[in-house]
């Protein structure tokens, strides 16, 4: 459903032709007086008409202003991993961030930021992911991914943008509770360098996506230190049920770690919150010029060690 | 540190011809790469490139860094020698992105020691290659160190050059900044300086250590921890008393 809601709201020309004929009166008006200038509420109206559905922001507090049971809304997931005994690494860097303060730092080191939802759609053979980027580390410790941007989690509106992203990880060495990906798995994270021929998704603030019981929740993979409290949020830090607490995706050996439950609703409303109080300067995506996308294929990289 | 470096298997392997003696970065506050990926010896120059830095504001950092581990003696010896030098390079200054770290280490940093592309040969030492990125330090100056104190400054280069050697991270579990190999400070200043235990460790894969030299301190009633003054290995031992009923090694005296 939420699908058909995305490219409404993104092509807003092309597909409110096709919803005319079930606009209220009201609407129709409105629309007549916009003279083909349709704002966003408009296709928003356009699609709750359309779908025959409701749409509920992401935002909103339609949805998720009561605080949410837990125990209600139990992850259960099953995939089929294509990987086993991998190298398990564990990650350290000089100066990593400890905390969200800490990590501020580094999402305000980019000029533009977003948070946005994303589907893994195809991978990179490392070959393909050199040529594309021109970045040897392919060949050795990260895969590309092909994905598509679904969601405009800081504007709450649906966008449609192909992009490369890089992880770290191959499939013979991963870090430790931070598996490779999955074709069709969903992600939520601040994502720079949209428009380049490869982006980065913010690694400590990387989420698995699931509904569950219709409500999306957002999974945080791994990065323990990161975690995001807020009072007045009652659905930002639930309680992660043990069972939830690793999840095996890609990899038998290595499964994902999740270490905070929230919902989308209440972790979107939290960033877009602290991030405009701190006056980030957010994405634009009608501005960002669509980098030419090489079809990736979904080849199984061979086992290549990082030595 | 490292992917190839500043990531190491979780399983702990290394030994320094231990005979059954302790090691633990709990206790000696150094650690090797269990891989054993490390410079050759003490004798072999460890050169050093800055890179694009050269002539930049970082490569006076990178100099003070170069110079503090070329004068670092340990055991009253020198430990190593360390050297600029832009023509025979053992490790490379890179400036990299938040992007490009963030793609190979799976972390925001400032640094990491990339070391993907090192030939390393059959006694486990690592060579730079010129036709890969080889031993490299990635900085992520203009993203995020440049913004950062002088104390982070002089941190970053005098640690990645720890890993150079061949150190690996202290974890915050056993030290926030006491030592130079400490990597995750949250609200700590970086440590600035080379302290004994780096220069244990730097001693130890430099294979300047080979036979230990014991030190001896009361543990308990029964018995004393036998430690080595060089590499930091440990023993305990029950003690042995003369016939006034001192021990002959911690001098405990029994009751
Ligand atoms: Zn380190
Ligand atoms: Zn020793
Ligand atoms: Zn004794």
């Amino acid at each position: 459903m939420k699908k058909q809601i995305c490219l409404l709201t993104v092509s807003v020309s092309l597909i409110f032709c096709a919803c005319n004929d079930t606009v209220t009166p009201e609407e129709t008006a409105f629309n007549q007086v916009e003279d083909g200038h349709l704002t966003t509420i408009v296709c928003d109206e356009a699609a709750l008409n359309c779908g025959g559905s409701t749409f509920v922001g992401k935002g909103t507090e339609t949805v998720t202003s009561d605080k949410l049971c837990s125990s209600d809304y139990i992850l259960d997931v099953e995939y089929t991993p294509i990987y086993d005994n991998v190298k398990l690494l564990s990650s350290s860097a000089t100066g990593n961030p400890t905390s969200y303060e800490e990590l501020r730092d580094y999402i305000e080191c980019y000029d533009e930021v977003s948070f946005v939802e994303y589907e893994i759609l195809s991978v990179y053979s490392p070959q393909e992911a050199v040529e594309i980027t021109g970045e040897d580390f392919f060949l050795t410790s990260t895969t590309l991914y092909l994905a598509n941007i679904y969601y405009d989690l800081m504007n709450d509106e649906s966008v449609d943008m192909t992009v490369n992203i890089a992880k770290v990880g191959i499939s013979g060495s991963q870090i430790e509770s931070d598996p490779v990906y999955l074709v069709g798995q969903k992600l939520a994270a601040p994502v720079f360098n949209i428009g380049s021929s490869w982006c980065i998704a913010l690694p400590e603030m990387t989420y698995s996506i699931y509904t569950i019981n219709d409500i999306e929740f957002a999974y945080h993979i791994s990065h323990e230190n990161i975690r995001l409290t807020d009072d007045s949020l009652e659905n930002l830090d639930m309680n992660l049920q043990t069972s939830e607490e690793f999840v095996v995706t890609s990899t038998v050996n290595n499964p994902v770690n999740y270490t905070q439950k929230s919902t989308i609703a209440d972790l979107s409303e939290f960033i877009r919150e602290d991030w405009s109080k701190r006056g980030y300067r957010l994405l634009n995506f009608d501005a960002v010029v669509d980098f030419d996308i090489q079809s990736g294929e979904a080849e199984v990289i061979d086992n290549a060690v990082l030595e | 540190m490292t992917i190839v470096s500043f990531y190491t298997v979780k399983t702990f392997a290394h030994s320094v011809s231990d005979c059954g003696y302790k090691h633990s970065v709990s206790t000696t506050h150094w650690d090797i790469y269990e891989d054993s990926v490390h410079w050759g010896s003490y004798n072999t120059a460890l050169t050093v490139d800055c890179g694009l830095f050269e002539g930049t504001s970082f490569e006076t950092y990178i100099n003070n860094a170069v110079s503090k581990w070329n004068a670092a003696t340990f055991n009253g010896s020198d430990l190593m020698t360390m050297k600029i030098d832009n023509t025979s390079v053992s490790a490379i200054f890179r400036s990299k992105t938040s992007a490009q770290i963030s793609a190979v280490c799976g972390s925001s940093a400032w640094a990491i020691t990339y070391r993907a592309g090192a030939v390393i040969d059959s006694s486990g030492y690592q060579h730079y290659s010129t036709n890969a990125e080889s031993i490299a330090i990635w900085v992520n100056w203009n993203d995020v160190l440049k913004d950062k104190s002088t104390t982070a400054k002089t941190h970053v280069p005098l640690h990645e050059l720890g890993h150079v050697i061949g150190l690996k991270d202290i974890p915050a579990t056993v030290s926030t900044n006491s030592y130079l190999m400490c990597n995750e400070f949250g609200s700590s200043a970086a440590p600035t300086s080379i302290t004994t235990a780096d220069k244990q460790g730097a001693a130890v894969i430099l294979g300047q250590h080979t036979s230990h030299s014991f030190t001896y301190s009361q543990y308990s009633s029964t018995a004393h921890k036998k430690t080595c003054s060089i590499c930091g290995v440990y023993q305990y031992y029950t003690h042995t008393y003369n016939s006034n009923g001192v021990c002959i090694y911690c001098g405990y005296t029994s009751g």
